[in-house]
This record gives C-alpha cells, sequence and structure tokens, in this order.
C-alpha cells in the first residue's frame, strides 16, 4: 500500500506517488540542465579547429588559459560587479520588502503588485528604456541641463555606474520577494517579545529580525548574485565594450570568436565557484530552525 | 521589588470603537490578579497597555506610584509570559533566558549566575543547550516564565498562560505557577477567559465585560456574592429566578421564587430597599427529589436533558407552572439512583435559602 503523498512527514522517504508527480520536474532537470551540463563540461575538454567546430578530446588546455591575468580580472571584476548590485539591492530591498509584509493587506496587495509590474514588460525594452534616460540627449541629461547647466552634458551611459544601475533595477525584485516572505511570516509577538525584554527599536533588528529573516535574504542575495554575475545584455547595452564582464567574455567566444570549447571552460569554472559559494553558505547555516 | 500598580480612569479607543472604558484598578504589590471575561471583552487591551504596547486614550498607568502611561515597552520594569510564549526560535534556552539581560548590559558573570538561577527556578537546568522546537510544550512555557522573571520585573505579566497546555498539563502548571508567585512575592497579572484558572490562582478576580470593569473581588466572593447577572452567569453556571419579596420577620426576609418557591432568606442577603430582584441560584443548590405524587405544585418539574460528567450529573428540568423556566441542577453521579432522573422524569425541586445570593440591581448589568 502506497500512502498519500500529503501524509509524508518532511524528511521521510517519498513513496511511488510521489516519485510519479515528480516525474515532469525530473525529466525536466536531465534534458536542460544535467545534459546540457555534462555538454558544456565534454565540449571544455575539447579544442576547435580553424572554422570554429568542436574537436572533442580530452586536454585541460583551455583551463589553463583561464589562468591568464586578464580572463582572471575579468572574473573578479565580474563577482565585484555582482557584489556590489547585490549589496545595493539588499540595502534598497530589505527596508522596502519589511515595509511592504508589515503593511496593511490591501496596501500590501498593491505594493506587491508595484514590484511585479516591470515584469510585464519585455527585459530588453526596460533596458532599453535606460539608455533612453542615461544617454547624452537622453531625460536625465535634460533635467541636468535645466537645473544646472554648467554640467551638462553628463556622460552617463557606457559607464560602470550605468552598468551597476541597470543591474539593480533589473533584479531588485528577485531580492524583495523573497525577502518579503520571510518576513511576512515573522510572528510580530516575538518583535514585541523582544521590546518587552528591553530591547529598543534599533536593538530589536540585529538580535531577532535579522537572524529570522536570514533565510530569505539568503535566497534573496543568490537570487541577484548568482544571474548578475554571468549577465551579458545589461553590461553590453549601459557598459557598452567599455566594461566587460565575464558574462559578454562567454557570449564573445560562442559567437564571435568562435572558440566553443574555451567558452565552455569560462563557463564550467563559473558553475564550479557558484557550487562552492552554495556549499559554504550551508556549512554556514545556523543551528537552530528557522522556519524561512 | 514587586510594586502597585494603579489604572487610573484607563480608557482605549480605536476610532469608534471602544475598547476599555474608565477602568479604575489598584492592584496592590504581590499580588495575584486575574483579569477575567469573555474575548473580546478588552481585558488583553488592558494587560498590553500596563505592558506598553497600546497607548491608553484615556487616564493614567502608575507603578509604584510613578506614572509609565507614555513609557515605551523596553524602558518599563514590566515583563510579559506571552499567549504561545513567543520564544525566539533561533537562540537555545539558555540564549532566550539571557536575552533580557543582554539588553540591559548585564556582565557576563552575573548574566551566567542569573541564568542558572532562573533555569533552576522552573526546573530546565538540563535543557539549556535545547531550541524551542525540541521542547514539549510545558517546557516552552517554563521557559517564558524563565525568560520574564530573570529581568527581576516588578510586575510579572502573563497571556493566556495555560491555553496551549492540555488539561491534565494545565492542573499541574498551575500549581506550579502559583507557587512561584508565592515563592518570588512579585506582582502577577494574569489574563484568562476559563474561570476555573481564575477561581483556582488569584487572590483578586476582576471581572471585564464589554470593555469595563464588572466586579473585583477574592474568588469566593465573584463567585458566592456576583455583583451583575453577567458575573453571575460567567463566573460558574447561574440560575438567574425572578424573586419578589413577600414580607419580613426578624433578621429574614420572606421571597418567592419564580416556579412558585417560597423562601425565607437571612435579610443581609436581599438588597435593602427593593422589593424585587433575581436570585442567584447555582446548580449545587438546587436538590432534585423524585415526585412522588404529592399534590403541592410549587417546585413541580420535569428533567428535560442529562448530561453525564463521571463524578456528577447536569440536569436541564423545566418548571411545570406555566413559565416555561427552565434550570440546570447537579447531581453526584452516583451509579445507584440513575432511574429516577432520566429525561422525561417528574421531580421537585428544593433551594436551600440560607446560601441564595440575590442580585443588588434588576438590570441586567451593574451600574458602571
Amino acid at each position: 500500500m502506497t500512502s498519500p503523498p500529503a501524509a509524508l512527514e518532511p524528511g521521510a522517504r517519498p513513496g511511488a506517488v510521489a516519485w510519479l508527480l515528480l516525474t515532469p520536474l525530473l525529466a525536466w532537470l536531465a534534458l536542460f540542465v544535467v545534459v546540457p551540463a555534462l555538454l558544456l563540461f565534454g565540449c571544455s575538454l575539447g579544442e576547435r579547429d580553424e572554422f570554429g567546430q568542436v574537436l572533442w578530446g580530452f586536454s585541460l588546455e583551455n583551463y589553463a588559459r583561464l589562468l591568464d591575468p586578464v580572463y582572471l580580472r575579468i572574473f573578479l571584476r565580474s563577482l565585484g560587479f555582482a557584489a556590489l548590485t547585490t549589496a545595493l539591492c539588499l540595502l534598497i530591498g530589505y527596508p522596502v520588502a519589511y515595509q511592504i509584509a508589515r503593511a496593511a493587506p490591501r496596501v500590501r496587495e498593491l505594493l506587491l503588485l508595484l514590484v511585479m509590474v516591470p515584469f510585464w514588460t519585455s527585459f530588453l525594452v526596460r533596458t532599453y528604456a535606460w539608455m533612453a534616460i542615461l544617454r547624452e540627449e537622453g531625460l536625465l541629461n535634460a533635467l541636468v541641463a535645466w537645473l544646472h547647466p554648467a554640467w551638462a552634458p553628463l556622460g552617463l551611459l557606457y559607464t560602470p555606474a550605468a552598468v551597476v544601475t541597470g543591474l539593480v533595477y533589473s533584479y531588485l525584485p528577485f531580492l524583495i520577494l523573497p525577502v518579503y516572505a520571510s518576513v511576512e511570516k515573522l510572528d510580530g509577538a516575538l518583535i514585541e517579545a523582544a521590546h518587552d525584554l528591553g530591547a529598543g527599536p534599533w536593538r530589536v533588528f540585529p538580535s531577532v529580525i535579522l537572524p529570522l529573516t536570514l533565510p530569505g535574504i539568503a535566497a534573496g542575495v543568490t537570487l541577484v548574485f548568482v544571474p548578475t554575475v554571468a549577465m551579458f545584455a545589461v553590461t553590453d547595452l549601459l557598459g557598452g565594450a567599455r566594461v566587460p564582464l565575464i558574462g559578454n567574455v562567454i557570449q564573445n567566444q560562442f559567437l564571435q570568436a568562435r572558440d566553443w570549447p574555451f567558452g565552455a571552460a569560462l563557463g564550467v569554472a563559473l558553475l564550479g565557484l557558484f557550487l562552492i559559494s552554495q556549499l559554504l553558505l550551508r556549512a554556514l547555516r545556523p543551528h537552530g530552525v528557522i522556519r524561512g | 521589588m514587586s510594586a502597585r500598580i494603579e489604572l487610573q480612569g484607563v480608557g482605549k479607543r480605536y476610532g469608534a470603537v471602544t475598547a476599555v472604558r474608565d477602568v479604575h484598578l489598584t492592584i496592590a504589590a504581590g499580588e495575584f490578579l486575574t483579569l477575567l471575561g469573555p474575548s473580546g471583552c478588552g481585558k488583553t487591551t488592558l494587560l498590553r497597555m500596563i505592558a506598553g504596547f497600546e497607548t491608553p486614550t484615556a487616564g493614567r498607568i502608575l507603578l509604584g506610584g510613578d506614572d509609565i502611561t507614555g513609557v515605551p515597552p523596553h524602558r518599563r520594569p514590566v515583563n510579559q509570559v506571552f499567549q504561545g510564549y513567543a520564544l525566539f526560535p533561533h537562540l537555545s534556552v539558555r540564549g532566550n533566558v539571557a536575552f533580557g539581560l543582554r539588553m540591559r548590559g548585564v556582565a557576563p558573570a552575573e548574566l551566567g549566575r542569573r541564568v542558572d538561577e532562573a533555569l533552576a527556578l522552573v526546573a530546565l537546568e538540563a535543557l539549556g543547550e535545547r531550541f524551542p522546537h525540541e521542547l514539549s510544550g510545558g517546557q516552552r512555557q517554563r521557559v517564558a516564565v524563565a525568560r520574564a522573571v530573570v529581568c527581576q520585573p516588578k510586575v510579572l505579566l502573563l497571556d493566556e498562560p495555560f491555553s496551549a497546555l492540555d488539561a491534565k498539563l494545565r492542573q499541574s502548571m498551575r500549581a506550579d505557577l502559583q507557587a512561584l508567585q508565592r515563592r518570588l512575592g512579585m506582582t502577577f497579572v494574569l489574563v484568562t477567559h476559563d474561570q476555573d484558572e481564575a477561581l483556582a490562582l488569584s487572590d483578586r478576580i476582576a471581572v471585564v465585560n464589554a470593555g469595563a470593569l464588572e466586579q473585583v473581588g477574592p474568588p469566593r466572593e465573584i463567585y458566592h456574592r456576583p455583583a451583575t447577572a453577567f458575573v453571575a452567569d460567567f463566573v460558574g453556571h447561574a440560575n438567574l429566578l425572578p424573586a419578589e419579596r413577600t414580607g419580613e420577620k426578624v433578621g429574614r426576609v420572606a421571597v418567592r421564587l419564580a416556579g412558585g418557591l417560597e423562601l425565607e432568606v437571612p435579610a443581609e442577603r436581599w438588597p435593602s430597599g427593593r422589593r424585587d430582584t433575581r436570585a442567584v441560584v447555582r446548580p449545587e443548590q438546587v436538590v432534585l427529589r423524585p415526585w412522588r405524587g404529592e399534590e403541592r405544585a410549587a417546585g413541580r418539574a420535569r428533567v428535560t436533558a442529562v448530561e453525564f460528567r463521571g463524578d456528577r450529573e447536569h440536569l436541564q428540568v423545566a418548571l411545570h407552572d406555566g413559565s416555561g423556566l427552565r434550570l440546570t441542577a447537579v447531581h453526584p453521579g452516583g451509579e445507584g439512583d440513575t432511574a429516577d432522573f432520566t429525561v422525561g422524569a417528574e421531580v421537585t425541586i428544593e433551594i436551600s435559602a440560607d446560601n441564595l445570593w440575590f442580585l443588588p440591581g434588576t438590570e441586567a448589568r451593574g451600574p458602571r
């Protein structure tokens, strides 16, 4: 007899019905994640001929090329941009998510809708809109020219600042939503208990609110950090060729340089980096059970 | 170290809704006072105003003579045991108990000693490293108590501290809590809707209804001499029978109850100057006898429902006098005599006159 899946204790072994229900997800993961990752890895061990065709083989040469200071610098720069973007998203997004979660139910629904409205438009269109705002004859420069003509025009587009602005804008909702979910679950009585035990408004945050919303923060940070490291569209459009990041390099290897094996090696290295960081995060997880 | 609390004309309005109105109450230092009332009566709002989570819209709150009306909760020498306990899930038992001391900047050596003492007080020394999710309901409650008393508050507030426990455990936790209060000599203010809890634990009970105090007094007084129909009915069960004064003798008043029963009651129990009022007849004061064909009409009734409760039976009887009046009676549930009191049985009721109480007012609720 199989027990209904709903009756399963968390952590129990799934029964036959559960496996059946999981099949679509597992098939999807196998087809679009595991197989491509293996192809990528296999490709990274090969070489290319002069026409850009992949010659399958086994060589670590592509990985040796990764150690070239040029690529290391680009890797580090990408990590730096992603870290800065994540930090800014956290700084802006956490208070926003907190206020939304603590707002009255009707206001909360409206605010959540506003967070999600940008998704209704294509991501590329929104990035082009930023170009319209930032370029020399753009909206922002028109405002500057009107307020303080001596400064105009400011060179805003194709700068690191433009890239970070675009990245923060694009990924902010990915931080707000998980943080919102964990703040919303936070029991108000815990905050009152902290006040009752002598914690003033500034001490409640680090001692109770922050540790209990950590799962939401971890999810949000992952959702922002991982895609921003490899992002190429925003960096291309808002940064031009002046600020190449690892995403642009990989894109170039595949589309312009037609060096698939090297591009694959770059991709595998990036994947390894994420795996290591996730393992580190798991190891650092605190002992107490946090409902998040 | 415990202190007196005075509520002086305290009121709380939310827009057009009045949650609490004009409460005057003095709670003595070291007293165990219970705020008893149905849900939504304002008892929790009163407690939250003492804790500082709500600000009164009228009146003042004094603690040991100092006005604390506008003082935020983290600066009040008052701690609370929350409903559901609100233990911090990310902290161990020790971490929870130490929280208040940390916030007060107590030095590590003293902090360790005081946490040990508090854990010993609730017999949880062995579980200091556990996390809240690894504890039973009773253990969680004890952590919540230890976490609050370790700060040595002048007043300990308890918001329905037994509601999350099962009936058996509730009994023993009640005794523990009372013993703890006696030992600490701390002022305790308990909020509950459970009259058994209130009667068992309190030095005094304040019965709250519709945002106002109905009656404040020791448990026996509340039960035996309720001031209003609400108190009579909410604390224990009460049959409220219309009663009329028909005459007077030395020290006694002749009374006729609805249903035709004639009694002579001690004069001090009848509200002076009233011609009629209502008698508070507790179910245990109603004595049932099988009807044996007597002619006397007064007190004849028929059993309409029997509810078996193990050690006793609750019986509903309907009077025969045409008033349609129904009474609840308690009958000790022996095994032999059940046949006499089955549904439909004819009975006569008697009410012992000496311990009958009469409401001082005739209206549904006493004067505010």
